[in-house]
């Protein structure tokens, strides 16, 4: 009972430093928020405008419908690639006409001439493949039977846009983001303020402190998680299907990041290397972990590395959440259970080590 | 005059020196974000596609190697062939390491030859929309090569492209050219950062409150020094780049970042999108009392200047609230002229970039230094 009021009163203590950290606080838990709401405006839009200029020929006006056709086969409504527009009358290829394509019909074919006034190579690969699947139609029609028959079977039978992703991508950073900006430079600032003493000095026993500061990173990234999925589902209207599991899912993972913040506080010691590290070391594993996107798009020896990235299976685990009719491998819970036994475990060794047995 | 700017230069130069750490605000975002973009987007485009040819022909073969082998402007290939057993690949399939499997039924070529519509059966992922048309159209460039091999000359259209380049650049150099911009600014940013606060912690601030001589022989020696960290940053950056391009596996010979004869622009344009910063370095060396918060300000605001103006991908064209956001940011009126020099070595349309960029960095110096004076002399 002592223990459990002992707890209470640590706990409200740790809140009270609240004070002297706001700016962590305050970027641990709204950078996601904001970073999220920009960066969904980046997602790329799946219909490109390409203006075409056309010599009026029946040619000409077949490779049109075509471009007007292709779409997201093998799913239920899937959205059109391509709005073909004629060039406006005076208008020119330059900042507003990314690309045009110039259409003339020859004896025997229809010569196009696709002009790119861009230099980012990707909208380019993007304008290209677009073209290339609507001239492949025409092709196609023409082979009839001789043809290649792609049967299409896409994984999922819904074909979200790339912010339902990101909203999982999200939620993984903001836990993160949040423990690692507050709980290492709430650590190093004992260090660097020289109030370690106290915990060496007090008679509680070091396992509640640790305990109370634990709890206390975790509640204060289940808030921020909690933010953010509000934020996601408000603003998108994307939800998680299953809420207490994602609720116990969370607080799985914030054992993995909160023990992770403290760690690295008490290795560092110091308030901004501590949290110039956390800020590294978050990004590469949202990286490599596919916040942004699958591990699919990394190179072999990134594909390696994010098999031992926690939040690889937490995105995995997330999957049947937030797309219905998925699942996913008891493996991927295993491990993130794991992750979290294993890393709480180093931070008691660590604490051990450093506060309670120092050189 | 010049004297005592020197002499002031000098002593910066020894408290620089003292605890040269400072410069390590510059380096570690800059390179965290080059080594993860690096490792992420240096061999972009070639995802792994599992191909089980089954066919007892040779068309088979063929389809699965036009596939293989269709180029992105990106100059690499679109897929690639990860050489997996069918269960492994089922495995990577599962865990969202593949594209996509691809299978080719043992009669394809048959039914090719007999015009009886051959088909292929292809699972792919689609997790969103955009990976979804990726994963649609990279075949189909696949297709396009397969087609004209094996019915040459029956094309109905002939597609030829005209680009604005000689040849387009892999997206990893791009990002890099947005990264050194971002560890000029950052070494600069935090370099001048520290140094104020230094002064401020240590007491001389009020002796140089005291002194009769002008605030600009306090301030100017170091917006020079914060140019010269500013520049030594960036340089890092180039040679890491420059290192990570020579590297097996890196980029081709001449695709990484070479500024060439002109750089001289980039080093005007990064010298301006760093005073634009400096003026807000100046501003907080003067409030902030703890350098955590500083840092994180200065950090922060830096990498959100990154994504948000044109450091991954250009943004001029952007619409919505993107085609606003990148405005806020100096960077995004520099990338476009930055990436010219440094990715196609011709000279970039610096007009419109010094057109902003000059008043931009000549208000905020202004303005910063201004309230420099005033709080000096406020005692």
């Amino acid at each position: 009972m002592i223990s459990i009021r002992r707890f209470w009163w640590l706990l409200q203590a740790e809140f009270r430093l609240t004070r002297g950290l706001l700016v962590f606080h305050f970027i641990g838990i709204m950078m996601p928020l904001i970073d999220f709401l920009l960066l969904s405006q980046l997602a790329p839009p799946v219909t490109f405008t390409m203006y075409t200029a056309t010599d009026g020929s029946p040619q000409a006006a077949r490779l049109v419908t075509a471009m007007a056709a292709l779409r997201a086969d093998g799913v239920p409504d899937g959205p059109f690639y391509i709005d073909p527009q004629p060039l406006p009358a005076g208008a020119q290829l330059g900042s507003s006409i990314q690309d045009l394509v110039e259409m003339q019909a020859q004896e025997d074919r229809l010569l196009v001439t696709h002009r790119y006034a861009n230099i980012d190579s990707n909208l380019v690969k993007n304008y290209r493949n677009r073209l290339t699947g609507a001239a492949l139609d025409v092709w196609e029609e023409e082979l009839g039977a001789r043809a290649v028959t792609l049967e299409l079977e896409p994984r999922y039978a819904i074909e979200p846009s790339f912010t339902r992703y990101f909203t999982m991508g999200l939620l993984v950073m903001a836990v993160f983001v949040s423990s690692v900006f507050i709980g290492a430079p709430l650590v190093a600032k004992d260090f660097e303020d020289g109030t370690i003493l106290e915990a060496r000095l007090s008679p509680v026993s070091p396992a509640l402190i640790l305990a109370a500061r634990l709890v206390r990173v975790m509640l204060t990234s289940l808030v921020a998680v909690g933010l953010a999925a509000g934020l996601a589902g408000l603003y998108l209207g994307v939800w998680p299907s299953d809420g207490w599991r994602f609720a116990g899912l969370m607080v799985l993972y914030t054992v993995i990041t909160a023990s992770f913040g403290l760690t690295v506080g008490l290795l560092v010691r110091k308030i901004l290397p501590a949290f110039l590290i956390g800020l590294v070391t978050t990004l590469v594993l949202w990286l490599v972990g596919g916040g942004f996107a699958l591990p699919v798009i990394l190179g072999p020896a990134l594909q390696v590395v994010s098999r031992f990235a926690p939040t690889t299976y937490m995105m995995q685990l997330l999957f049947p959440l937030y797309y219905p009719g998925t699942t996913s491998t008891p493996e991927a819970l295993g491990i993130v259970v794991g992750c979290a036994v294993g890393s709480f475990g180093l931070l008691i060794v660590i604490y051990r080590a450093v506060v309670l047995r120092p050189r | 005059m010049l004297r005592r700017l020197w002499l002031n230069f000098r002593k910066d130069l020894l408290i620089w020196m003292h605890d040269p750490i400072t410069v390590a605000g510059g380096f570690i975002a800059p390179l965290a974000i080059l080594v993860g973009m690096g490792l992420m987007f240096s061999g972009f485009g070639a995802v792994d596609l599992a191909i089980f040819n089954e066919d007892k022909g040779p068309y088979g073969a063929q389809l699965a190697q036009a596939i293989w082998s269709a180029e992105s402007p990106f100059g690499g290939t679109y897929f690639c062939d990860p050489g997996f057993s069918r269960a492994d690949a089922k495995d990577c399939y599962r865990d969202n390491y593949f594209m996509g499997i691809v299978d080719i039924p043992p009669d394809f070529s048959a039914r090719l030859e007999a015009g009886d519509y051959p088909a292929v059966r292809y699972q792919f992922n689609n997790y969103h929309s955009d990976f979804g048309k990726n994963a649609r159209l990279y075949v189909d460039e696949g297709l396009w090569l397969f087609y004209q091999h094996t019915y040459p000359g029956t094309a109905p259209v002939e597609i030829r492209e005209v680009y604005p380049v000689a040849s387009y650049r892999e997206w990893f150099p791009s990002i890099a050219a947005g990264v050194l911009l971002l560890s000029a600014l950052l070494g600069g940013t935090f370099n001048c950062f520290a140094l104020l606060l230094k002064e401020n912690q240590a007491g001389t601030l009020k002796e140089y409150q005291l002194a009769p001589a002008s605030w600009v022989y306090f301030l100017l020696p170091k917006l020079a020094l914060a140019t010269l960290v500013a520049w030594a940053t960036a340089g890092v950056t180039y040679v890491v780049t420059a290192l990570w391009a020579a590297c097996p596996g890196g980029l081709p010979a001449g695709r990484g970042l070479d500024a060439g004869g002109l750089w001289w622009q980039a080093l005007l344009l990064l010298t301006l999108v760093t005073w634009c910063y400096v003026g807000v370095a100046m501003v907080l060396g003067m409030v902030v009392r703890q350098q955590f918060v500083g840092g994180v300000v200065i950090v922060l605001t830096g990498i959100m200047s990154f994504f948000l103006s044109g450091g991954m991908a250009p943004v001029e064209n952007a619409t919505g609230v993107m085609g606003v956001v990148w405005r806020v940011f100096p960077n995004g009126y520099a990338m476009s002229a930055f990436r010219d020099v440094l990715l196609f070595q011709r000279p970039g349309d610096l007009g419109p970039a010094l057109v902003v960029l000059v008043p931009w960095a000549a208000i905020s110096l202004g303005l910063a230094m201004l309230f420099v004076a005033r709080r000096m002399r406020r005692l």
